[in-house]
């Protein structure tokens, strides 16, 4: 590459890294100001007066019928959590059974995992909703629960049988030679050797929950059982727009779990590429 | 006789690993969509449930197609997929294209990527809405200090700007997944293939379309279908930028179908278009198997 | 089978999640669903409302829903249909009432005329005789709801100094000629001078009939029935001449992109609007949040809707008025305690502390009222001198709204003609009068 193109090539580097960022930017550039200074057209990327109140007025002042976000956040974490690690268990198990067990039916059930994973979330959310209000478990974080990992499982087994045919399978042959118990190679054996793909999925899933607003939206009804994405969104009322709080809100979901991806980024590529291409 | 009986209990190991994912798939998503599809071919309402359904036939798919709406919503979503998909597509080529190359900062740049793919989508329909408003928005602002424009421009009220609007989002929000997996295909090509149709004489055009377009082309494939998927079934980010509005400018059929159930309370309209958007993705789904199967065939 | 399989885990899962108290005192729990519980201005008078009535009924306990205002009228048809409503809805009479009371086979709410028969509250209420806008809560015989706060929209509230300014007298805020002439004249500096409430989840049936209605338009001749495809007038000459009018306006002197009311007041708030189409909630948020300081006493005026001189002909201005009314749920178990609630809110104290907001309907309150609302009695005086119209109460008429915001939108969008737009909604709603 000559001068010029070397030039060419890192200006566009530069323009994709600025895109990329530029939203996350605007978020927490938002985040510092105060409400009325937007309502007063500070609009520049720069805040007039940077400060940190919107924080601190979302996180202590700001409640829907006595709930903050305090209590939305617990609600998320618990929710989100709770559903990951059932799914994942649920799902390790059968990644592990399909790409290492020939039994009848196998290639039916793979082809059944990816087509439920491919199914519109939407098309599930009216069954679910006639049934839920016919059993009276609307509103309830547990029902919330159970959709989200029932909505994770597929796409998790879907990774986890991509990510367990590339793990070698001598270990496990090992153990099984030494009298070691199907369930006991899986325990003992390989959950422990697969830790960076289970935790790319496990962060995968929780993310599809934490930022989940479709499914918690319908089930969801009190302030007291919000999760983080239905306390963010309301923010936004008819009688008054909180953006900066709500800028603040988004910027303290955001930044774990932008820096979660950072960090596990590598075993995430690896997860991705190895289950996408089956 | 030790074989078959060793094969039984692998037989029956393997049972027992995909025992919960079986129940779990079965009983709560197989079961709700054949019961979507039975609703969707009865005059069900929110209030009776099981309890009274008479079996309507088709009406209700008539009905979908009869309103002027179906022709709009069809036009809205194949807009909205097209685009968007190509968007996706290609810009995240270019992008894996560029960090193919070994530069100072690839490692950096390349983390940064990830970044709008992480960002749920709650936040990014949110941030979106205030950056984009007329009068209160960062862009508009900018635009207007620097005396570029007189006065905001309305992105989320002028139909054509409104789905340009999301569209540009969603290209936005995706295209990293596309450059991840199109960058693992690229790093999976040999250098040494470069090098020899380089000392043949090709320039760069004729490279990536000899050297690098075929060996691309498998993981081009599964992750175009992945992308058709996820891309006709979008909600959130739409919902939440603009509510399948202004009128029904950028409904595409995620969000008709979560109006018309929840909103409209015209269910057995939503679930005639659910069972729809169902099909589409089952069949997607089959193309997703074959070219998955031929992408390991030719490995 | 699978609802069986569902279920025992559900509830197994529930479990863990702590059970429900069993076996109390004789509590009656009501519900109160309502939209304002976490309006910071209202929300504490819910709080209050529910102390008070609570001491003096210690066996009853109110539980509000924290639903939120724009979520609300979604989510209300959508809970009715679904059997999971309160025990007790707060209704808008504005967006009708048939599409909530007819959700269920039979009607959703129960007939209030033997619980009113006869009742005087404690503080000398009557409320077969003191409280207003009975009559029109009735729906086949029955009445289906009781009257509890009321509203009228719009006033134009404008700046007295931002008119002096420009020279303009308030009266030429009171025809439709004279106001666009004034909006553009003060639409200058950065300024907007015509603030009308346009974006999508603004409300067609607050905010945007009374224009067609004052022009001689609307839906139906005087929104009365029968509702029959033949007597739509929505793509009348009226409507068309408001719609272009008011996207004229629109366009030359207010902000620009389409426009909440909570935007709307927060720019004339700040001084950056000097007119806006104002409601008597509007009034309450103003006296809180108008700069600077001491502005809201000295510098806001009150212009009464302006009137229409068209080919020789005046009308008058044609107001919305709304009501809203509580509605007892058929499947309330607890439909008297319900009731002892519903009644208290229409007492002399609570009618008094939610006129922040609204127009009480107990007439014993009205002098108080002029006494400390001073503001709000003269918008409500000026809307009293004209006519007041409610929409069409048609039962599917949440997509009735949908068309009529579409088809406004599109007008003053520009995205569609005026007339192709009001042609559009026509069409539609000849369709939507099928369905019934």
């Amino acid at each position: 590459m000559n001068r010029r193109q070397r030039t060419g090539f890192y200006i566009l580097v530069i323009l994709v890294s600025l895109v990329v960022v530029f939203p996350f930017v605007i978020m927490l550039s938002y985040s510092f100001r105060t409400s009325t200074d937007i309502f007063s057209l500070d609009t520049g990327i720069i805040p007039a007066h940077p400060t940190l109140h919107a924080y601190g007025s979302a996180l202590f002042n700001y409640s829907i019928a006595g709930y903050g976000v305090f209590t939305w956040g617990i609600n998320s974490i618990v929710v989100c959590g709770v559903a990951t690690i059932a799914a994942i268990y649920i799902s390790a198990l059968a990644g592990f059974g399909i790409s290492r067990y020939r039994f009848r039916g196998r290639n039916l059930l793979w082809f059944l995992i990816i087509l439920t994973q491919l199914v519109p979330w939407i098309a599930v959310l009216i069954p679910y909703y006639s049934l839920l209000v016919q059993l009276h478990l609307l509103d309830s974080l547990a029902s919330l629960g159970f959709t989200y990992m029932t909505l994770f499982t597929p796409v998790c087994a879907w990774l986890f049988i991509g990510f367990f045919q590339g793990m070698p399978v001598e270990i496990e042959e090992a153990a099984r030679i030494d009298g070691c118990s199907q369930l006991g190679v899986f325990h003992r054996i390989v959950l422990p050797l697969a830790t960076p793909g289970i935790s790319a999925v496990a962060l995968f899933a929780f993310v599809i929950g934490w930022g989940d607003f479709l499914m918690a939206s319908v089930i969801i009804r009190s302030p007291q059982n919000w999760t983080l994405p239905l306390g963010l969104v309301s923010f936004r009322g008819e009688h008054r727009i909180l953006w900066a709080e709500s800028m603040a809100v988004a910027s303290l979901i955001t930044i774990p779990i932008v820096a979660l991806f950072l960090y596990l980024q590598r075993n995430l590529i690896n997860l991705m590429t190895g289950g996408v291409k089956g | 006789m030790r074989k078959r009986r060793s094969r039984l209990t692998l037989d029956l190991a393997g049972y027992g690993f995909v025992a919960p994912v079986v129940l779990v798939i079965g009983v709560m998503i197989i079961y709700p969509i054949i019961r979507s599809f039975i609703m969707s071919v009865t005059n069900w309402n929110m209030a009776s449930g099981a309890a009274s359904h008479a079996f309507v036939g088709l009406k209700n798919f008539k009905s979908v197609f009869e309103l002027s709406e179906f022709g709009q919503m069809s036009k809205v979503t194949l807009l909205y997929t097209v685009i968007g998909v190509l968007g996706k597509m290609y810009v995240g080529l270019a992008v894996a294209l560029l960090l193919n190359r070994a530069f100072r900062g690839r490692s950096i740049v390349r983390a940064l990527v990830v970044v709008p793919w992480a960002i749920p989508s709650v936040v990014v329909a949110t941030v979106f809405l205030i950056s984009l408003d007329p009068t209160f928005g960062i862009i508009n602002g900018t635009l207007v200090h620097s005396g570029i424009i007189a006065k905001g421009i309305p992105f989320l009220s002028v139909p054509a700007l409104a789905m340009t609007s999301i569209i540009g989002v969603a290209v936005w929000r995706y295209f990293p997944f596309v450059t991840l997996m199109l960058l693992a295909g690229l790093q999976g090509i040999p250098k040494e293939l470069y090098e020899v149709a380089a000392i043949d004489g090709a320039n760069a055009w004729r490279r990536f379309l000899h050297v690098t377009w075929p060996l691309l082309k498998p993981v081009w494939s599964i992750v175009l279908i992945l992308q058709i998927v996820w891309t006709i079934r979008e909600f959130d980010l739409v919902y939440l930028i603009t509510k399948g509005g202004p009128g029904s400018s950028t409904a595409v059929i995620g969000v008709d179908i979560y109006l018309n159930a929840f909103r409209y309370l015209r269910l057995g309209t939503a679930a005639a278009e659910s069972v729809f958007l169902t099909l589409i993705s089952m069949i997607f789904a089959l193309f997703y198997m074959r070219a998955v199967r031929k992408s390991e065939g030719k490995s | 089978m699978a609802i069986l399989l569902f279920s025992a885990v559900a509830t197994a899962f529930l479990f863990a999640n702590g059970s429900q108290e069993k076996g109390k005192v004789q509590q009656a729990t009501v519900k109160w669903d309502q939209w304002w519980y976490s309006d910071p201005v209202r929300g504490p008078n819910v709080t209050w409302e529910i102390q008070e009535f609570e001491k003096t009924h210690p066996n009853i306990k109110v539980v509000p829903a924290a639903i939120s205002s724009t979520a609300y009228w979604d989510q209300i048809p959508l809970d009715i249909a679904s059997g999971t409503e309160g025990d007790i809805v707060t209704l808008d009479t504005g967006a009708g009432m048939n599409q909530y009371y007819n959700q269920r086979p039979g009607g959703a709410f129960v007939d209030l005329k033997p619980y009113i028969k006869g009742y005087t509250l404690p503080d000398g209420t009557n409320l077969e005789k003191d409280i207003v806008l009975l009559d029109q809560m009735d729906r086949n015989g029955k009445t289906i709801a009781l009257p509890f706060l009321w509203f009228a929209a719009p006033d134009t509230a404008y700046r007295k100094s931002d008119l002096k300014n420009a020279g303009i007298d308030p009266s030429q805020l009171t025809t439709w000629s004279g106001y666009e002439n004034a909006a553009k004249a003060l639409a200058k500096d950065g300024k907007y001078g015509f603030g009308q409430p346009d974006s999508q989840d603004v409300l067609s049936r607050w905010w945007l009939m009374n224009w067609l209605w004052t022009a001689g338009g609307g839906i139906f001749p005087d929104e009365k029935g029968p509702y029959t495809a033949d007597r739509l007038i929505f793509n009348s000459q009226a409507n068309i001449y408001a719609l272009t009018y008011l996207k004229r306006l629109i366009d030359e002197a207010g902000p620009s992109g389409q426009k909440s009311y909570p935007e709307l007041e927060a720019l004339f708030a700040n001084g950056n609007l000097a007119t806006m189409q104002i409601a008597l909630w509007g009034v309450g948020n103003l006296q809180k949040n108008m700069k600077p300081a001491g502005s809201f006493e000295s510098d806001l005026g009150l212009a009464p809707f302006p009137s229409l001189t068209l080919d020789g002909v005046t009308h008058k201005p044609v107001y919305v008025a709304w009501g809203n009314p509580l509605a007892l749920s058929t499947l309330s178990k607890n439909p008297k305690a319900a009731f002892e609630f519903m009644a208290f809110l229409d007492s002399k104290a609570v009618q008094e502390r939610e006129t922040v907001a609204a127009a009480p309907v107990n007439t014993l309150v009205m002098p108080w009222y002029k006494e400390h609302f001073p503001v709000q009695y003269t918008f409500l005086n000026d809307a009293r001198k004209y006519t007041f119209r409610i929409v069409p109460d048609i039962a599917n008429w949440n997509q009735w709204d949908h068309v009529i915001q579409e088809s406004l939108n599109a007008a003053l969008l520009g995205t569609k003609s005026v007339k192709d737009a009001l042609d559009w909604g026509q069409q539609q709603m000849i369709q939507l009068l099928k369905q019934n």
